[in-house]
């Protein structure tokens, strides 16, 4: 049978249930971030912990929150994975070394979930709940609230800088959002066939006399906060290819739908904060051009399959799943790839060279197309103060953007984000390929040599967490190259975002006038668009040209 | 011995950047700025009216 019918049902499935679940989510993260009532759970958390929740903070206050929260997640990880022999429910695991733990601190932190170990053989129940699925929450909450302190800053105006208060966001997001969200798709796994128990290997009889060890655990939860977070971590090294994480090819396509739901859900929240759906319409708009475009590829891309075995089985199938398909792959990679999730269901290294390079360059783009939950947000807005601003260059409007002016401060700090992350992966990958150590963990020479090392920088610096395959990694050195990479790809950005959104929110909010460029039109969703792949392509193509487009021409 | 290094390597990390954060929050309140009535610490910003906006509040924007 034809793959282009179901290629083309599921990603109809899929548009109906984001259009149904998009504006729900949408309000609720909007209500969560403008309320100005507390839960009686989160008033007894903050008592506890004695925080003051009104307290609005300046953006570096906010800044500083973050920094702080987050470094004490990595000790604790840390910690937890260098004593797990001496903790209870380590189900016999012994403890991971120092430059893998801290590469799987650093990764669970990050919203990375980065993956140097085989999680099913190296991680037991206490590490993989208390620290791993904890920060499976807390760091996709991270992400959320960074988004909203930036929407608050564009929505106030002489505020002094003040952005919100991060405890109260961290709180909200968890209690509100994520816990029920994960609970509900939690639920859904384990209808849809997801192991859920807290036994470790169990030992069975195979049908011919053999024996093998059947790993379980609390699976179906993990799976579930691992895609509504677009972490990507899963507790299987195969992740989502594994058919107890994800046996059929409906719970497949409901990962891609957790995957997607929450970053669309914050854009469309972002209209209803800054009072104007417009701006959160034409934000969800390019990311699902960008979004579609990459699909579109990447199943023409392993479809086509060039070379002798790919053709005579009808497409590239070497390293897929064949309970998924190619298309579900292909949609899966492009879902991965354009969050910030890094799930797998079939082997990246094994994609055509141009499917392999559309999974790099969604990467590369930032990923806005939707986007980690949060990050794909502020990532999209500070290529909207760009676009404002080149505009503004073009046809000689005043670069302003909600009604913000952008000016040499404004113009300082996103120039500062939009280049960190580039050049987090171009000296990454420059230390890797001229190491002995770097070298030493490539699989392949030649071109796709190069893009197995490109890749992991590339995921490490953009915090997706999903791997090529054929690199180790996991020893000391990758190890920490790629634990500075996460680490730095994720908090170099946010304290940037934060501080505009400080400065956003210090200013005065100028009312539109002739000389305004509209930023709710679709000419601007266009111009926005045109700049994210023009700035991608400008800082990428050399690299990507000695990597996966030398390998797809050769 | 290396867990005391990469204890250090976090630290150092972290404190990075949150010295960056102070220097950037620095080089914004300077009164060269662009647009100085509006950044943090001016006297501008002393006006009481949005002192007392709520932390989670959008700023009643209209």
């Amino acid at each position: 049978m034809s793959q282009t019918l179901p290629a083309l049902g599921q990603i109809a499935v899929l548009v109906v249930a984001l259009a149904v679940a998009v504006p729900f989510l949408g309000r609720l993260l909007a209500h969560v971030y403008t309320s100005e009532r507390h839960w009686r759970v989160e008033s007894a958390a903050y008592r506890v912990l004695r925080l003051d929740p009104d307290a609005d903070q300046h953006w570096r206050v906010y800044a500083l929150s973050v920094l702080a929260f987050s470094m004490v997640g990595v000790f604790a990880v840390y910690a937890i994975a260098r004593l797990q022999p001496h903790l209870p429910a380590s189900i016999g695991m012994a403890s991971f070394p120092a430059d893998g733990a801290w590469n799987t601190a650093v990764s669970f932190v990050t919203n990375t979930n980065w993956q140097w170990y085989s999680g099913e053989s190296a991680a037991g129940n206490l590490l993989q709940a208390s620290g791993l699925a904890v920060q499976n929450f807390v760091s996709a909450a991270v992400g959320l609230c960074v988004a909203a302190a930036l929407a608050r800053g564009l929505a106030r105006q002489r505020a002094g800088g003040r952005v919100g208060n991060f405890w109260a966001d961290l709180t909200r997001t968890c209690v509100r959002v994520l816990l029920p969200g994960a609970f509900v798709a939690a639920l859904v796994l384990v209808a849809l066939g997801v192991v859920q128990n807290l036994a470790g290997a169990r030992t069975i009889t195979t049908l011919d006399g053999g024996s093998q060890s059947l790993p379980g655990g609390p699976i179906a939860s993990q799976e579930a906060i691992k895609q509504l977070g677009t972490n990507g971590g899963g507790p299987y090294n195969a992740n989502s290819a594994h058919p107890f994480e994800n046996p059929t090819p409906l719970s497949d396509l409901f990962a891609v739908f957790l995957m997607l739901v929450l970053p669309f859900a914050m854009a469309w929240a972002f209209g209803l904060i800054v009072r104007d759906r417009r701006q959160g319409g034409v934000v969800i708009a390019v990311m699902t051009a960008l979004l579609g475009t990459s699909i579109g590829l990447l199943t023409w891309a392993e479809m086509a399959g060039h070379g002798t075995a790919p053709q005579l089985a009808g497409a590239a199938m070497e390293g897929k799943e064949v309970r998924f398909g190619e298309a579900a792959s292909a949609l899966f990679a492009a879902a991965t790839t354009g969050t910030s999730t890094g799930a797998v269901n079939a082997t990246h290294d094994s994609l055509t060279a141009a499917g392999g390079g559309l999974a790099m360059f969604n990467m590369m783009l930032g990923e806005i197309a939707p986007g980690g939950t949060g990050s794909g947000l502020y990532g999209m807005l500070m290529l909207a103060v760009v676009t404002v601003f080149i505009a503004g260059l073009m046809v000689g409007r005043t670069p302003e953007y909600l009604g913000k002016k952008i000016g040499q401060r404004e113009m300082m700090l996103v120039a500062g984000y939009v280049l960190a992350t580039p050049v987090l992966v171009l000296a990454g990958i420059a230390v890797a390929i001229t190491a002995k150590d770097g070298l030493a963990g490539l699989q392949e020479s030649g071109p796709h040599g190069l893009s197995e090392a490109l890749y992991a920088v590339t995921s490490a610096s953009n915090n997706n967490g999903s791997a090529f395959g054929g690199l180790t990694s996991g020893t000391p050195f990758w190890n920490t190259l790629l634990g500075l990479l996460m680490l730095f790809g994720r908090f170099l950005p946010i304290v940037l975002v934060l501080a505009l959104a400080g400065r956003f929110a210090a200013a005065r909010t100028l009312p539109a006038g002739p000389g305004t460029l509209p930023t709710h039109r679709p000419l601007f969703a266009v111009l926005l668009g045109g700049v994210a792949l023009v700035l991608v392509g400008l800082t990428y193509v050399p690299v990507l040209s000695l990597g996966p487009i030398a390998e797809a021409l050769s | 011995m290396s867990d005391l290094l990469y204890v250090l390597v976090t630290l150092l990390s972290f404190g990075s950047l949150a010295l960056l954060a102070g220097l950037i929050d620095r080089r914004l309140a300077d009164p060269d700025s662009d647009h100085d009535a509006d950044v943090p610490g001016s006297a501008a910003d002393a006006r009481p009216a949005d002192a007392a906006v709520p932390a989670t509040s959008n700023g009643g924007r209209r």
